[in-house]
């Protein structure tokens, strides 16, 4: 299956986590996700967020659910498991599953397994880390296209996730042609610095004249 | 469970039990529910109650407005240290309702001001920080998770200095059978030894050790 075309999540995919981040933090938005690194290094996703939320299971117990079918090709599925890392809520059929719907990635507060399967499938996964432990019977879904959070950052439905070797950061979709506009700027401006170094400028000349120590200040 | 049905056949006897009972009993049954970290704030009264009451305008408000006397307001803030979620303002006004306290799962202030004027705060610490501009009310009087265990609405929670417990309404009866049999059992074992009996017999007496087993 082939993804909708969606200009601006093209134009972010041009981006790293880094710049982007720095453009949020220009416009003053919270977005980088603390603890949330690669499973798979040299992977990257980009995509409109599908989200998902988990709660701990009650005395009748629910099921982790099977969504994925509901998920478009080039969405990155956001699974807001509350930080736990005892229980995990993806693993080789999911991994597997994702990879043949063009699914662009996962995100998860919280932990996955079979990492063998995610390793040679070199699927873009971003979590806190990943156990042998299942979520099933401990944990249960609860709710789809919600807003739910990730590193106590806000992420909704369509908002844009970006991952890669750095981290992840949440782009929310209603500022996202701003923080592209910013976050494309910070980065030309970095390529030039990293330019001007190469032609034997000083660091501390190559930065002034590109004004690096204020680039992601709130203007 | 209306909060007439709860005061007439449980409140009084959940009031006798410690928390500690209580969680025996619900390791007994085989339910979690007992919450890890979460304290009185001060030397604060013991809260039992049913009706899980989660707290939007600002943050609780409307919780406080929908709880009858008696309930007790559960935040879920995910056990969040940076954001306050709960202070004076509020426990003013659940105190004017009748709420008999606050369970939060995450920050709270004001704790000088809610001792001063007698409302019970249960928290895992404090913050001078505002939640203003920091995080947003989602929802109330719904299922939320607290210590990473289920609670809903007309679900049981008690709270006391050892610790915060929740009781699942399906199975109230049940834990609340078992936690009056391990009292019991408990107050005699007290008893004996302050009379003089050795530890090791009372112990074997009452097979400590073996009182949950089913």
């Amino acid at each position: 299956m082939v993804p909708e075309k969606d200009e601006l999540v093209e134009l972010f995919q041009r981006l790293d986590t880094t710049a982007v981040s720095d453009a949020l933090d220009r416009l003053g938005i919270k977005g980088g996700c603390p603890g949330i690194s690669a499973r798979v290094p040299g992977t990257k996703a980009v995509g409109r967020a599908f989200t998902v939320r988990y709660r701990p299971c009650g005395v009748e117990k629910g099921t982790v659910g099977d969504f994925l079918d509901d998920v478009r090709p080039g969405q990155v599925v956001v699974l807001d498991n509350g930080g736990r890392t005892h229980a995990t809520v993806w693993g080789d059929i999911m991994t597997v599953y994702a990879r043949k719907r063009g699914i662009a990635g996962t995100v998860i507060d919280g932990v996955c397994r079979d990492m063998p399967r995610i390793l040679e499938s070199r699927y873009p996964i971003f979590t806190r880390g990943h156990i042998p432990v299942t979520g099933k019977d401990r944990v249960e879904l609860d709710g789809l296209n919600i807003p739910v959070a990730v590193s106590e950052v806000l992420v909704r439905p369509d908002d844009i996730v970006l991952c890669d070797d750095t981290g992840v950061v949440v782009v929310p979709h209603d500022r996202a042609e701003e923080v592209l506009k910013a976050a494309v700027e910070i980065d030309e401006t970095e390529q030039r610095i990293l330019e001007m170094l190469d032609k034997g400028m000083s660091l501390r000349e190559a930065r002034k004249q590109a004004g690096y120590h204020k680039l992601q200040s709130r203007k | 469970m209306t909060s007439r049905h709860f005061d007439e056949g449980y409140r009084k006897r959940l009031e006798r039990m410690a928390t500690t009972n209580l969680s025996d009993a619900l390791d007994k049954v085989g339910v979690r529910g007992a919450i890890i970290g979460i304290r009185p704030m001060y030397e604060c009264p013991k809260i039992t109650a049913a009706g899980a009451v989660k707290s939007a305008h600002h943050l609780g408000v409307r919780a406080i407005d929908a709880a009858e006397p008696g309930d007790v307001i559960i935040i879920d803030n995910r056990g969040d240290l940076h954001n306050n979620c709960w202070g004076e303002i509020l426990s003013m006004g659940a105190k004017a309702k009748g709420v008999a306290g606050v369970v939060v799962d995450g920050a709270a202030r004001d704790i000088d001001a809610c001792r001063e004027f007698g409302f019970p705060v249960y928290a895992r610490g404090t913050v001078p920080l505002t939640a203003r501009g920091r995080i947003m009310e989602e929802s109330f009087n719904q299922v939320v998770r607290i210590g990473d265990v289920q609670v809903g609405p007309g679900d049981v929670i008690v709270a006391d200095i050892n610790g915060v417990v929740i009781i699942p309404q399906g199975v109230l009866d049940e834990v609340l059978a078992a936690a009056e049999e391990i009292f019991e059992k408990e107050e005699a074992m007290v008893e004996e030894l302050r009379r003089g009996v050795n530890i090791l017999e009372v112990d074997r007496k009452y097979a400590y050790e073996s009182m949950l087993k089913k």
